[in-house]
């Protein structure tokens, strides 16, 4: 299916680029809105990941699923967005401000937890580029180790073994920010000997 | 039994197996039976626990969310606008193929024969059939030119301006009328 709807976008048929759309704007969005907290941040990457894919669209293979292609594209233009610093921080939480009032939390826990995701956030984009896309997919997009496995184009152990890396590397951040204020505490070096 | 950190790294990723996504593997009994025994490993898997729990929020805080209606004809409007477009100035390869083709169309047929425009255009060395009428108009046209040229070459003083002075018939030329000052004219209902 992919591939015929692929062949038609490569004989610009904007029709079949717009299911094309359809079909991936979800996740892409989703995974740009997860990383940069920023609905109208999140729009733009949407805009340029799709743009991109119409500029290059004549590069797809038809037998590969673009997926993981418009994922590479979005999480760099998150990234790079992130590093340039040109997005304010924990807008995430203003979605909240339109849902039920008497169940938003009190505004110090707003910031707590605003200031939370900035920092994993922040985690996220300091990993390897291979670590942060199987947490991101993972994690943030809510696939399988199978479905990341796919989209990825790596083996299920390959997944587990960045999953698990990548979660130490998170871990070591988290517990090293001040900013959580003793939510993670500080642990022995994991050189030091131990008794089992 | 002094242990360097390698059955932390042995148990470790069982454990973090174990607590994200609930799998039971072949070593995981003996794992959590480690994880009593450490309390480095028992404050990394705390400590990875809250890494995950924070990841899934951040998870939860978009996985509804959804990119506004207008997404796509905003992007198909940028698409069109990328699209290439026909040039606005033509390049001169085009302009000047599109002369050859203008001349091939229009002019040739008519150099060589077998226009459409003109049904009396004959075919290369073959003469075209002529109207009497322009005939002798042509002869009329020639014999003219030849007696103005004659004229012309005996007098050298000839003013070329009148070479080509309008041929009247039997060479009788209207006579110039003198026209003095207007008359004061008085129409009939102030006379009266």
């Amino acid at each position: 299916m992919d591939a015929e709807l692929l062949r038609r976008v490569q004989a610009d048929d904007l029709d079949a680029f717009e299911e094309f759309f359809a079909r991936y704007r979800n996740p892409i969005y989703r995974t740009a809105y997860g990383l940069t907290g920023d609905r109208l941040a999140a729009e733009e990457i949407l805009q340029d990941t799709f743009a991109r894919a119409h500029r290059y669209r004549h590069t797809f293979r038809q037998d590969v699923s673009p997926l993981p292609w418009l994922h590479r594209v979005s999480l760099n233009l998150c990234y790079s967005r992130l590093s340039r610093r040109r997005l304010e921080t924990g807008p995430i939480d203003d979605a909240a401000e339109f849902g039920l009032p008497d169940n938003r939390p009190l505004p110090a826990e707003r910031a707590e937890q605003a200031e939370l995701r900035q920092i994993v956030r922040e985690g996220i984009a300091a990993l390897p580029e291979k670590h942060r896309s199987v947490v991101v997919l993972y994690y943030l997009q809510r696939l399988s180790l199978q479905e990341t496995a796919q989209v990825l184009g790596i083996q299920l152990g390959t997944v587990k073994s960045r999953l698990h890396y990548a979660l130490r590397g998170l871990r070591v951040q988290l517990e090293g920010d001040r900013r959580f204020g003793g939510a993670y505490h500080a642990l022995p070096d994991d050189a030091e000997a131990n008794v089992t | 039994m002094i242990d360097l950190g390698g059955s932390c790294n042995r148990h470790r990723p069982l454990l973090v197996d174990f607590v994200d996504r609930g799998e039971v593997q072949p070593g995981t009994s003996a794992a959590l039976a480690h994880l009593d025994r450490c309390a480095r490993c028992l404050a990394a898997i705390e400590s990875t626990m809250l890494t995950i729990t924070a990841l899934r929020r951040l998870g939860d805080a978009a996985i509804e969310a959804e990119p506004r209606p207008d997404a796509w004809p905003r992007l198909r409007a940028r698409i069109e606008g990328l699209r290439p477009r026909r040039p606005k100035v033509m390049s001169p390869l085009a302009g000047i193929a599109l002369s050859f083709a203008i001349v091939a169309v229009v002019v040739v047929p008519f150099r060589f024969g077998g226009g459409t425009l003109d049904a009396g255009a004959a075919p290369l060395g073959q003469s075209a059939p002529i109207n009497p009428a322009e005939r002798r108009i042509e002869t009329a046209y020639i014999a003219a030119v030849r007696h103005v040229a004659s004229t012309a070459g005996a007098n050298q003083n000839f003013d070329t301006s009148a070479a080509f002075n309008r041929i009247y018939p039997d060479d009788i030329r209207p006579t110039r009328k003198e026209v003095g000052p207007a008359a004061t004219t008085v129409r009939p209902s102030e006379a009266s």
